[in-house]
């Protein structure tokens, strides 16, 4: 599998508050179009790191990042990148679904009204095909304007992933997006994220290591900040070559 | 890939080895019966292909184990897939036997017309192909046919075994080559073993029992 | 007697006690609202709300100018106090999430909450009547915006902070500025508890005289003139009540009852809204 390098992480440390070290010097590269998994013990940094590619810490205005992320040939770090042309380049979706207080259209539509599409009919396009992407535009093409609250679970989260998916992203970060969700609901996601691979870069961070198995196509193993070992998923799975990552794989801790 | 498809080419796969295997075993007994060099030539470079299907199976199967945690019949038919290359890997080993025996019995003139061997041959020849279209129809009543055919074949390697040593002890310039055709016989004998297994597989993909090692269980043949 | 059946005795005695205790409040609560429906009814009339009042001792008129500036001054009052108080209650819920100066400002709002309306009266009256030399509307509202403050405060922040703290990320993660994520989804998933807390601030205020007192004073002339002293309800509830006229007594009654009735239904409007942001 020869895919190119879409992002990339070099000496990457991140300071929680200016203080805790919560990631040390990691050093990873993401494929194109490929499902990336980043698994580990709790607490290991796999979600700062995922947090990491589309800046979400500078939310919080003591954490400090170290080293670089180099996409599109830029270091994202640099002062000069526009935070929000990044988020649109790199889409995010969280653990617990989180529709937006308005309806389906509106949710969908927020993320071009954002970046200043007036159009109508434009935006209509848009949404009608990120809906379409994300699976779910057959399950509530006959009420876009009623209000997302009123969506199941399964379905809140697919229209996460749409709203999304509408602004076009490369990337989309997914923060253990289907531990809230039954089983059926799961195994939709998961159907979605192995076709969306084929349009967008995907890293998607995960406690349930079958899941990481059943979809991903590289893997991350993190413990306490680090990457130990980054390899193809089958390769992780099969025969690793750390004693740790086999430890975790086989349950032997975390 | 989602599940589903990966077994899909899974059974395809199988399906070409078997393919393989089949034409081997046939190429190997007309290259005896016809007495050609090249043909046994043949089947012995073939063998490398039928080596890299069984690697490339069992790799997959353990990839599927791996990272798709297949259950029930999904679980079994890897499983089987896995020991049933195996044998098919071992027929294909026997065929490369028949055909260095060949060899040497070539070099030779032919000891005597072959009475048996041709009927034991064509016996085992249907052994297999009935083995593997029972593992691709699932069909429990055809694995059950090719178990009861091995009790003829063992009753040809007899006649074969026994007619040879009448010919050694009459006449001691014919030990080299009835040692060789022997030897075929025992051959072909463990390649009806194999199949007895590959059906025995069969059951188990069906049924979800194992009848390896217990007698001929009265309940499923 | 046996444990079980003292366990039960004790427990019918508590549950006749509340019972009983829960009756004499109702009753004097119903007898308090009976009796302003009773008296309120007599002085009833159309002219209460179209005519201005007689000259002292004379019969009919009514209480146009009290009803008038009642609202005026409320409705400045509103305008001043919500987008305060509501801003207010964003900065707290918002930036200042983790600041330890909002911790006191809000437990500052808690207090404020029960200062006594007379005591903000008398310090509008120092800034807003004093240096002007007369007493006026605008000082009212300002008195009155001061007592719906912390109110307002309070509620936003709560109805703020309700709202999950990922619904603000999912919209950052789409790249939206902080100001965007407060107008277009905090504030959206949060406006029913937002308004019931701006209608629970006026039904407190509009039921005040005590501010009103000192800074609008009243009026008995029809006026809208924001610079003088302007007329109110309450205020003339108030003269009308302590005076010797009858029909001042039951003008007074009547505009007790419009009042009430006033805040029963805003209070009434504010649960519906509530409830059906529940669903």
């Amino acid at each position: 599998m020869k895919n190119s390098i879409e992002i990339e992480a070099k000496n990457l440390s991140f300071y929680y508050n200016g203080e805790t070290k919560a990631l040390k010097s990691v050093n990873i590269a993401i494929y194109k179009n490929l499902v990336t998994a980043l698994i580990g013990p709790s607490g290991c940094g796999k979600t700062t790191l995922l947090r990491c590619f589309n800046r979400m810490h500078d939310l919080y205005p003591k954490n400090r990042y170290e080293g670089e992320i180099i996409f599109k040939g830029e270091n994202i770090f640099s002062p000069h990148i526009d935070l929000i042309e990044l988020r649109s380049k790199i889409g995010m979706v969280f653990q617990k679904p989180t529709p937006f207080p308005m309806t389906i259209f509106d949710n969908i539509a927020y993320g071009l009204r954002l970046r200043g599409i007036k159009n109508k009919t434009d935006i209509k396009d848009r949404v009608e095909k990120a809906l379409k992407e994300a699976a779910l535009f057959d399950e509530v093409k006959d009420k876009l304007n009623a209000n997302a609250i009123e969506l199941s679970g399964g379905q809140q989260q697919r229209l996460v992933i749409a709203r999304a998916l509408a602004v076009e992203p490369e990337i989309l970060l997914f923060d253990e997006p289907t531990s809230a969700l039954d089983p059926i609901s799961t195994a939709k996601i998961e159907e979605l994220i192995s076709e969306l691979k084929k349009t967008v870069t995907i890293i998607i961070v995960t406690h349930n290591m079958q899941q990481a198995g059943r979809i991903s196509d590289w893997t991350g193993f993190m413990m306490l900040g680090e990457l130990i070992e980054y390899d193809k998923t089958e390769k992780i799975f099969t025969s690793p070559s750390k004693k740790l990552t086999e430890e975790y794989i086989t349950g032997r801790f975390g | 890939m989602k599940t589903a498809e990966e077994l899909k080419k899974l059974r395809n796969d199988i399906l070409q080895m078997a393919a393989s295997i089949e034409a081997s075993l046939g190429d190997a007994i007309k290259s005896l019966l016809e007495r050609d060099d090249s043909l046994a030539e043949k089947v012995i470079e073939k063998d490398n292909v039928i080596n890299s299907f069984d690697v490339m199976i069992d790799e997959e199967c353990i990839k599927l184990i791996a990272l798709k945690q297949p259950v029930a019949s999904e679980l079994r038919f890897i499983i089987t897939a896995m020991k049933i290359t195996s044998d098919m890997e071992r027929i294909g080993d026997l065929c490369v036997n028949i055909c260095e025996r060949v060899f040497e019995l070539n070099k030779e003139p032919q000891l005597k017309p072959y009475k048996d061997l041709p009927k034991m041959a064509e016996t085992v020849k249907i052994m297999l192909r009935e083995a593997i279209d029972a593992f691709l129809q699932k069909d429990v009543d055809l694995a059950c046919e090719v178990i009861k055919k091995d009790d003829t074949v063992d009753y040809y390697l007899n006649e074969v075994t026994n007619e040879l040593i009448t010919f050694m002890i009459r006449d001691s310039s014919t030990i080299y080559r009835a040692n060789k055709i022997t030897h075929i016989a025992k051959y072909l004998e463990r390649i009806a073993d194999h199949c007895v297994n590959i059906s025995e597989n069969v059951i188990y993909l069906v049924k979800g029992k194992i009848i390896r090692h217990t007698e001929f269980s009265q309940d499923i043949c | 007697m046996t444990g079980i059946k003292y366990r039960k005795l004790k427990s019918n005695f508590f549950f006749t006690l509340c019972t009983f205790m829960t009756l004499i409040g109702l009753f004097f609560l119903v007898y308090i609202l009976a009796d302003i429906l009773i008296h309120g009814i007599k002085g009833f009339n159309l002219d209460l709300f179209f005519k201005d009042p007689a000259p002292a001792g004379e019969e009919g008129g009514g209480l146009r100018n009290a009803f008038i500036g009642h609202l005026l001054i409320t409705l400045v009052a509103v305008l001043i106090g919500v987008p305060l108080g509501v801003l207010g209650g964003t900065y707290l819920a918002e930036y200042g999430r983790n600041k330890c100066i909002s911790k006191f400002i809000s437990t500052l709002a808690d207090i404020m909450v029960s200062v006594p309306a007379i005591v903000i009266g008398t310090f509008v009256y120092a800034i807003g009547v004093k240096p002007f030399g007369n007493f006026n509307g605008w000082a009212g509202s300002v008195a009155l915006a001061i007592i719906m403050l912390p109110i307002i405060i309070r509620t936003t922040e709560n109805m703020l902070s309700l709202i999950p703290w990922s619904l603000r990320e999912a919209a950052f993660a789409l790249g939206a500025p902080y100001y965007k994520v407060i107008f277009q989804v905090v504030y959206r998933g949060a406006k029913t508890g937002i308004l019931t807390g701006i209608l629970l601030s006026i039904a407190r205020v509009i039921g005040e005289a005590a501010p009103l007192l000192f800074t609008s004073f009243n009026n008995n002339f029809f006026s809208t003139d924001m610079s003088k002293p302007v007329a109110s309800l309450t205020v003339t509830i108030f003269q009308y009540a302590t005076g010797p006229y009858d029909t001042w007594h039951s003008q007074a009654w009547a505009a007790s009852l419009v009042i009430t009735l006033t805040i029963l239904a805003i209070t009434i409007i504010s649960r519906i809204i509530l409830k059906g942001r529940a669903k």
